[in-house]
């Protein structure tokens, strides 16, 4: 398709006049590098974004302004709505895994569209290195071009979110930028997946786009093309979902034309300028209206036990991860959030770029503090932020691996999330607290290739090859508020808006697997006043492949990332439980019962035989299924808030007959005694009982009570004599190499002299 | 159950909606079994009721695909929501009597705007819409809803400084200018009482007391002083952000179907589709804006023009090699599927004691490229032969027209034929044609309305000024008046905004065609 009498031609013809005559394309002849250089120090001079202390356009008519930030907004959801239909992958098209950005000529996002949100900056930080590497003289920058990246360490969250970023030009200048993200099934790597846990650097990644340009004219290269034909593993979702992006990138900017012919460029540019200051004020007033100032401090643990499960010398050791968050907010409604003491970066995949935890804080912003859709970089700019270099939230390696950095990013955000929901307590919203989330695995991943005799009906474009990356894990349990229970099973940190699909439909893309079951996992949920919500498991066999491995990548693993809140419980932990060379084929055709879970824990060996493996480790590197194998996998609970035995009795009865909790449970943490009939869901309370299995659990606690002057000094004296696990001094020595201001405070704090790990 | 002597009805969601997705499919089971089937016996009793009054028709219910079914149907679940969508129906019997080829039809309610398309003569089906918040295996006639009516609320979000508009609503009371309501918050309708779009003395023919100067007074306080904006500003304001809210809905959807507003005429109605048409249809550019003079209870005229019809649906999942190879057997299976949803649809109009020979069988198919997961619905009648069923070249028919529609719905860079075809569902549709309304057809009078129409004249805010606009009694003018702009149409459940540099002709129908003037063609 030529482009030559479409305005985008005719676009490209005058900037390459230009370009030819010494112009440049930023606005007003400008270099983008130099608008780039003048809106940092405008910003940084002033405070406001590019030194906009006025919002004109806004005070001269609100309700123009109002109506220009809809228009625009809605040509991005619309793009994303429209895009969606042309997507291929369940994971883009089911669970909505498709953001549309549009962003200024220098980087900053003006608006977002719906989905995963957790982009609003990341595209910005590509674009900026783009900026500052000087490709508009040296790569060129055109109109018809198309740039793609998923880079985590130029603006990324994770490798396998790739951006395709569209210049849109107007009279020989650049406007804005498009940026459109989608998250791949599978982008190539040493291992199948899309959030692999077995690679330990960039080499084993796969596909890399550093901001590379990949076509023009609105077309893209065939070298491109064939690139990714070759290097993933599911080429026909990485050429549906590019085009997806493509088309979306387009829409936006037809309707920035559109716009642009409507109103003028001048208003358009003021506009955009002032959309993002106004986000600025906008996340300030909101910190002031919602949260109470003062600094907030909690710390997140993420547990990697990777010494039997490891495959390369340098992974195979259990480590633990030490993730500090310490926030500031301010009462002028400025917030500084700062991990110093964080642990160092590593050979393995849970490296986090500095794109990637704004990713994670503005999926977080977004859900409990700016949640009206309007969110820019200005809100950026209203918020400072410190991961310090060469730790695992800002690698300065670009060699590491990249692929899992939600690993790093979920448990940091549950620390991040406490301290809001402090500030929200504080200030008299106890609706607004979130205790946290169960972090989102048990993710099942692999792929296989089916046999000969299935194969055949495949068309040959499409492969014999299917991908297992079942988006299941999208529904987790929410954390308890400070007023209710979490939400049970219907939750992502990530991506608040997806759904775990149907089985049917999952089966239609992962051809050789089948579900056995899906059912609430009991004991999951986090107990408390308000507990957590419920999370569920399932259990998934093989049929018909020739050739499959799966692997399980589980979090919090052997550990809790962190506790409830006021008392409250966290989720439960994860673990791993597979049958190998089983005798499901004998039991499908007797009409003997198989495997639907596991719950209580060990029941899942009494309706299968074969070769079990149960660890507490949740997680395992990819392991061949063959043929009728067994994978048993689970979702996690969301931690509580409150004291267990204030959660009122009747309710304890209902989480019984529910199967959230079990009988046996509810006795021991809730002091709920009774018995369940289990056939009619029917708990029958023994009041007495009751009341003295709570009185009991009281006296427990008085006994078992001291001062905090005791507390402490007890535990001075392990931290003296190092007296806690290997893994977790290791991880303190890592921590304190990598911050001095952390040792000394903590030595400080500790009153350690020296002595301790 | 029969023989452990046990008498439990037995729903089988695999034989009577063999549809992918265990999910909906269950949901819509439960849905049928718990909340469905009980309504049978209240149709029955409906029907009794008719009968004993001398009537001879017999009660059918309206399904959420479209067609009408009698209350033996064995999936009363089809009928659950079909009320809000019937003015889809009205329209596509209005766009066939009038020669229109696409039509948008659009209803501002009290709480919602919604829109359906019919574009080339058809509304589409969807399979992914919600019921309550379940989601359904329903065929449903798509139509999108997006939480902007004219009681919803306005607010001041006072951190950004910006207007907020719904989706709470305060509905059936109006709001806060209504006395006998207690309503806190200004709500849409307010502000177009206060731009003297409504007539404070009949607002639903009198019988809801509304305030002027109470609608003012909320807007001043709640909106106007805490932005620090004029308070008739202010009101124009806030309709301005709802309807290019509607607009946009509009924009996007007609976007998404891959054509552009040019092609679509807009049919508004609704209590308040006629007051905000000429808002939300602004810089859309379509080709006509048109008003039923019924256009209050278009919905239900919707209703009353759908035709007696059966749809049963089977998940098929045929894959269709991309050159072809296998085309005869895919054939064969779809033929399979489609003649037994035939015999279902014609075992119902049998039960119904109509005469086969009436009955018309409308086959679809639901096609993607294999591995894409969204379908799109092409018609096959034109292809299908009721005795020979489809054949392999017809497959390749049916192929091209699939790839035509997803050109223009989809971009035309994401066809991937080379991976081949999925068939993912047969869909049959036998349909009994019914009796419908007639839509007027009178004698044009001349432009000039009847003196006895005009009531006098009300102050209006349009364009930052105030306008003297002529008010006019809706059941006094005859076809062939002009309105000119500006001016009020009004009739006890609607009322048509005129804003000035706007005609409204009422045509030989009693339709009335919005236009900005200079921009409109000779209608009459």
């Amino acid at each position: 398709m030529s482009i030559e009498n479409t305005k985008v031609g005719a676009e490209k013809r005058r900037v390459t006049d230009k370009r030819t005559n010494g112009g440049e394309i930023g606005w007003d002849d400008q270099s983008l590098q130099r608008m780039l250089a003048d809106t940092e120090r405008l910003t940084e001079e002033t405070g406001y974004y590019r030194g906009i202390e006025d919002l004109a356009l806004k005070e001269e008519d609100r309700f123009e302004y109002e109506r220009l930030y809809s228009r625009l907004r809605g040509a991005l959801v619309s793009a994303r709505e429209t895009a969606l239909h042309v997507s291929a992958s369940p994971i883009v098209r089911e669970i909505g895994e498709l953001c549309f950005q549009i962003y200024t000529p220098e980087g900053d996002s003006i608006a977002v569209s719906t989905g995963i949100i957790v982009h609003v900056h990341t595209g910005s930080l590509a674009i900026k290195w783009m900026i500052d590497q000087d490709y508009e003289h040296d790569r060129g920058i055109e109109p018809g071009d198309v740039f793609c990246n998923n880079d985590n360490d130029l603006g990324n969250v994770h490798t396998t979110d790739v951006h395709t970023i569209v210049p849109i030009f107007h009279d020989g200048e650049l406007v804005a930028w498009a940026d459109g993200v989608t998250h791949e099934a599978d982008i190539g790597g040493a291992s199948q997946g899309h959030t692999s846990i077995v690679h330990t650097s960039r080499f084993e990644d796969g596909i890399y786009a550093t901001c590379e340009k990949i076509g023009e004219d609105d077309e893209l290269y065939q070298d491109w093309k064939v690139r990714g034909e070759r290097a993933t593993r599911t080429p026909m979702y990485w050429d549906l979902d590019e085009k997806c992006r493509l088309a979306g990138c387009h829409m936006i900017r037809e309707a920035v034309h559109e716009i642009i012919e409507d109103v003028g460029a001048e208003t358009f540019k003021q506009f955009t300028r002032e959309a993002v200051e106004e986000g600025r004020r906008t996340m300030e007033s909101r910190v002031q209206e919602r949260l109470f100032p003062g600094t907030y401090r909690s710390t997140s643990f993420a547990a990697l036990p990777l010494e039997e499960e490891g495959w390369k010398p340098e992974q195979k050791q259990d480590t633990m991860h030490h993730l500090p968050v310490e926030m500031e907010i301010r009462a002028d409604g400025t917030m500084s959030l700062d991990m110093e003491g964080t642990s160092s970066q590593g050979d393995h995949s849970f490296n986090a770029a500095e794109g990637s935890m704004t990713g994670g804080l503005w999926v977080s912003l977004t859900q409990c503090l700016l949640h009206d859709g309007k969110v820019n970089d200005g809100s950026h700019y209203a918020l400072e932020t410190h991961f310090p270099e060469g730790s695992l939230t800002n690698p300065d390696d670009p060699q590491l691996s990249f692929h899992a950095p939600w690993g790093t990013i979920m448990p940091a955000f549950q620390a991040v999330w406490e301290n809001v929901s402090q500030g929200f307590f504080a200030r008299g919203f106890r609706e607004e607290v979130v205790t946290g989330y169960s972090e989102t695995s048990n993710s099942v991943q692999g792929g296989g290739t089916l046999m000969e005799s299935m194969a055949q009906i495949i068309p040959d474009e499409v492969g014999d090859y299917f991908p297992v990356s079942p988006f299941d894990l999208s529904c987790q349990g929410l954390g308890a508020s400070a007023v209710r229970d979490g939400l049970d099973y219907g939750y992502a940190m990530w991506n608040p808006e997806s759904d775990m699909g149907d089985i049917e439909e999952w089966e239609l893309v992962q051809w050789g697997t089948q579900y056995l079951s899906r059912q609430i996992k009991t004991d999951s949920a986090g107990h408390g006043k308000y507990r957590g919500g419920s999370g569920w498991e399932g259990v998934m066999t093989v049929m018909g492949t020739d050739d499959c491995t799966l692997y399980k990548a589980s979090q919090p693993d052997v550990t809790f990332s962190k506790a409830g809140m006021s008392g409250g419980y966290p989720g439960s932990t994860k673990y791993a439980v597979r049958a190998h060379d089983t005798d499901l084929a004998d039991r499908a055709r007797e009409g003997d019962p198989y495997p639907v879970g596991d719950t209580p824990p060990g029941t899942f060996e009494e309706h299968i035989d074969g070769d079990v493996t149960r660890t507490h480790r949740g997680n395992y590197f990819p392991k061949e299924y063959d043929n009728h194998d067994v994978m048993h996998f689970q979702m996690g609970g969301g931690p509580g808030w409150g004291d267990p035995l204030e959660r009122p009795v009747p309710k304890v009865v209902g989480d019984v007959e529910d199967e959230v909790y079990s009988p046996d449970t509810v006795e021991s943490v809730y002091g709920v005694v009774g018995e369940f009939d289990e056939k009619h869901r029917d708990f029958d309370l023994d009041e007495p009982a009751t009341e003295a299995a709570r009185e009991e659990i009281r006296e427990r606690r008085r006994e078992a009570s001291e001062t905090f002057e005791e507390f402490y000094e007890r535990e001075r004296e392990r931290v003296a004599d190092g007296d806690v696990a290997d893994v977790v001094a290791g991880m303190y020595r890592d921590a304190f190499d990598m911050s001095e201001a952390f040792e000394t405070e903590f030595h400080d704090f500790w009153d350690l002299d020296g002595s301790g790990f | 159950m029969a023989e452990r002597g046990e008498a439990v009805p037995v729903w089988l969601s695999s034989e009577q909606k063999p549809i992918r997705g265990e999910v909906p499919r269950m949901n819509t089971l439960v849905i049928e079994a718990y909340a469905a089937e009980p309504s049978r016996k209240q149709l029955y009793r409906v029907d009794d009721g008719f009968a004993e009054l001398g009537s001879e028709a017999p009660v059918r219910v309206l399904t959420s695909s479209g067609g009408t079914v009698a209350p033996e149907h064995d999936w009363l679940a089809d009928t659950m929501l079909s009320g809000p969508i019937g003015g889809i129906f009205g329209g596509e019997f209005v766009a066939e009597e009038l020669g229109i080829d696409n039509l948008v039809c659009s209803d501002v309610g009290g709480t919602s705007f919604d829109v359906g398309l019919i574009t080339e003569g058809h509304y589409p089906t969807r399979w992914d819409q919600s019921l309550a918040q379940f989601m359904v295996a329903i065929p449903m006639t798509a139509m999108d809803t997006i939480g902007s009516g004219t009681g919803s609320y306005v607010r001041v979000d006072r951190a950004s400084e910006r207007i907020e508009v719904g989706p709470e609503s305060a509905g059936y009371e109006v709001g806060y200018s209504n006395r006998d309501a207690d309503v806190d918050v200004v709500t849409v309708t307010d502000c177009t009482l206060a731009l003297g779009y409504l007539n404070p003395e009949s607002f639903l023919g009198g019988d809801i007391p509304v305030d002027r100067d109470v609608a003012l007074e909320g807007i001043r306080e709640q909106v106007a002083e805490p932005l620090g904006e004029d308070v008739h500003e202010t009101a124009r304001g806030v309709l301005d952000i709802v309807e290019r809210d509607m607009s946009n809905e509009l924009r996007g959807l007609i976007l998404g179907l891959g054509y552009s507003p040019e092609n679509y005429t807009l049919l508004s109605y609704g209590g308040g589709g006629p007051l905000h048409a000429a808002g939300y249809s602004r810089g859309l550019a379509f080709q006509d804006v048109i008003v039923p003079q019924w256009a209050a209870a278009f919905s239900a005229f919707g209703c009353a023009c759908a035709d007696a019809a059966y749809r049963y649906d089977r998940s098929v999942d045929e894959i269709l090699q991309p050159d072809f190879s296998n085309a005869s057997s895919v054939a064969y299976a779809l033929n399979d599927s489609l003649e037994d949803l035939r015999e279902r649809a014609e075992d119902a109009f049998d039960r119904d004691g109509v005469d086969p020979d009436t009955v018309e069988f409308r086959p679809s198919l639901r096609i993607q490229y294999l591995g894409m997961l969204d379908d799109l619905e092409v018609e096959i009648g034109e292809v299908y032969d009721d005795e020979e069923g489809l054949s392999a070249e017809d497959v390749e028919t049916v192929i091209d027209r699939y790839e035509a529609k997803f050109d223009r719905v989809f971009k035309r860079a994401a066809k991937s034929p080379e991976n081949g075809y999925q068939l993912t569902m047969a869909i049959g549709v036998g349909v009994a044609p019914s009796p419908k309304p007639t839509i007027p057809d009178e004698e044009l009078q001349g432009e000039t309305p009847p003196e006895a129409a005009h009531t006098g004249t009300r102050d209006i805010y349009w364009d930052d000024d105030w306008h003297a606009a002529d008010l006019w009694r809706m059941r006094r003018l005859e076809p062939g008046n002009r309105i000119e702009g500006p001016a009020v149409v009004e009739a006890p459940a609607t009322t048509i905004l005129v804003p000035p540099g706007y005609d409204a002709p009422l045509d030989e129908n009693r339709i009335y065609h919005l236009r900005e003037q200079g921009t409109g063609g000779d209608v009459l």
